[in-house]
């Protein structure tokens, strides 16, 4: 067995990590390139001692010791470069560099904020009880009476209300020093802006839940204060359609909390129900296991189940019994809702496009409607495709340790 | 000789639909 380093030292260089304890281990990584792992007690304690200068073959002595076994050190020191922990040769660790508005993330979760927050969001829905025609209702969409200004009006403030949305998690984060990532993402069908938080594995489980419902509270908060806007607008001398765009707006946030709660897409409130739960992976661990069962129902090989059962705690696997039901009914409702109204909705629409074109006569101003539809339509499904595509090459490049597949 | 158990850790996306 050799416990040499790469290039033949037996000094291991080790990046800066970050180490927290967790259920069943301690989580370790590297904030800067969002990669983690986690690690036994005793395998964290080998790299805290290889970090401060403990020659490698005397640090895995101390493991084989402790654990009784001997160490398969080639596949440990593979492990940490595959992870991005190891320093190269001549390599120095850059010193870390501020994470940029983490000031801004200070103020807008400081106290004095915290009670504007309360203070709209208690008026917002006082103005709401008192006043029924402030209540969200979808009739608020309709605020306008020239329908093709509807969904450009709504596109443009969703698009505000999106990034609103994802710069809180984003700042909820930085006030803690942790870098993010903000790009667009897939759920099922779903094409979702989504920030990409990793980061939070290196705080405790505690801090981890405002960054989670960052999002969630900013929309309250919004649509409390477009509330209070629509309340104060509705007045003689403001054009009618001030108050009602505001109200509008309002709903749509609505919508957006509303769609957190599927948490089996992976929202806000799922991240928040799995760290409760004290789980580290819950999503893949019960989609592993309800695949298991689709194939042992159908008698088909399981797959790979001791290289894979390695691959989720047991505290995963346990909760996932539980999850496995709420999934698949999750799963069901939204391929449901897709196949009974998604589906047909489009349909409709495509025929009646291309039937445009194909009907000699058709005015020039159906045949751009048409156009200007099937460019829309076909730019949304081109980013549903590429997303799938680009996560799916990401995944093939990044295979998971162990040998599984999730 | 036994290989240190070491599991990756699944990612944190914070999202929201886009409508």
């Amino acid at each position: 067995m050799s416990t040499t380093a790469p290039g033949g030292s037996t000094v291991v260089r080790l990046r800066r990590l970050t180490m927290v304890p967790e259920e069943d281990g301690v989580m370790v990584g590297r904030p800067d390139i969002a990669s983690y792992a986690l690690f036994p007690e005793a395998g964290a304690e080998l790299l805290r001692m290889l970090h401060a200068g403990t020659p490698l073959p005397e640090g895995v002595e101390w493991y084989e010791q402790a654990c009784g076994e001997e160490l398969d050190v080639a596949d440990f020191l593979d492990a940490l470069d595959g992870l991005g922990f190891l320093l190269a040769d001549g390599e120095d660790e850059p010193e870390p560099g501020a994470v940029r508005w983490q000031r801004l993330g200070r103020w807008v979760f400081s106290w004095p904020a915290w009670v504007a927050y309360a203070a709209v969001t208690v008026a917002g829905v006082a103005a709401m009880v008192d006043r029924p025609e402030l209540r969200p209702s979808y009739r608020n969409v309709f605020f306008t009476q020239y329908l093709a200004l509807i969904p450009v009006g709504l596109l443009g403030t969703a698009i505000a209300g999106i990034l609103l949305h994802e710069a809180s998690h984003a700042l909820a984060g930085r006030r803690l020093g942790l870098p993010s990532r903000l790009g667009i993402g897939r759920r099922l069908y779903y094409v979702v802006a989504e920030t990409r938080l990793d980061a939070l594995l290196s705080v405790p489980r505690r801090r981890r839940y405002l960054p989670f419902l960052a999002g969630m509270l900013t929309d309250t908060v919004v649509c409390a204060s477009l509330t209070l806007l629509a309340w104060a607008l509705d007045r003689p001398g403001v054009p009618p359609w001030c108050h009602r765009l505001c109200l509008a707006v309002a709903f749509s946030c609505v919508l957006r909390l509303i769609w957190q709660f599927m948490f089996y897409l992976q929202t806000d409130l799922y991240f928040v129900v799995a760290t409760l739960m004290r789980c580290q992976d819950l999503q893949a661990a019960t989609k592993f296991l309800v695949r298991s069962r689709i194939r042992r129902v159908l008698r088909r090989e399981a797959p790979r189940p001791e290289a894979d059962e390695m691959e989720w705690s047991e505290r995963d696997q346990a909760m996932a019994r539980w999850y496995a039901p709420v999934l698949v009914a999750g799963y069901g409702f939204s391929l449901a809702s897709l196949a009974w109204a998604g589906i047909p909705t489009m349909w409709r629409f495509w025929s009646t496009a291309v039937r445009r074109f194909t009907t000699a006569g058709t005015p020039v101003g159906s045949r751009i409607d048409a156009a200007l539809f099937a460019a829309m339509a076909a730019f949304e499904i081109g980013v549903l495709v590429h997303v799938t595509l680009r996560d799916r090459r990401a995944r093939a490049r990044t295979p998971r340790p162990e040998g599984a597949t999730a | 000789m036994k290989k240190m158990p070491i599991r990756k850790a699944g990612s944190i996306r914070l999202t929201v639909a886009c409508y």
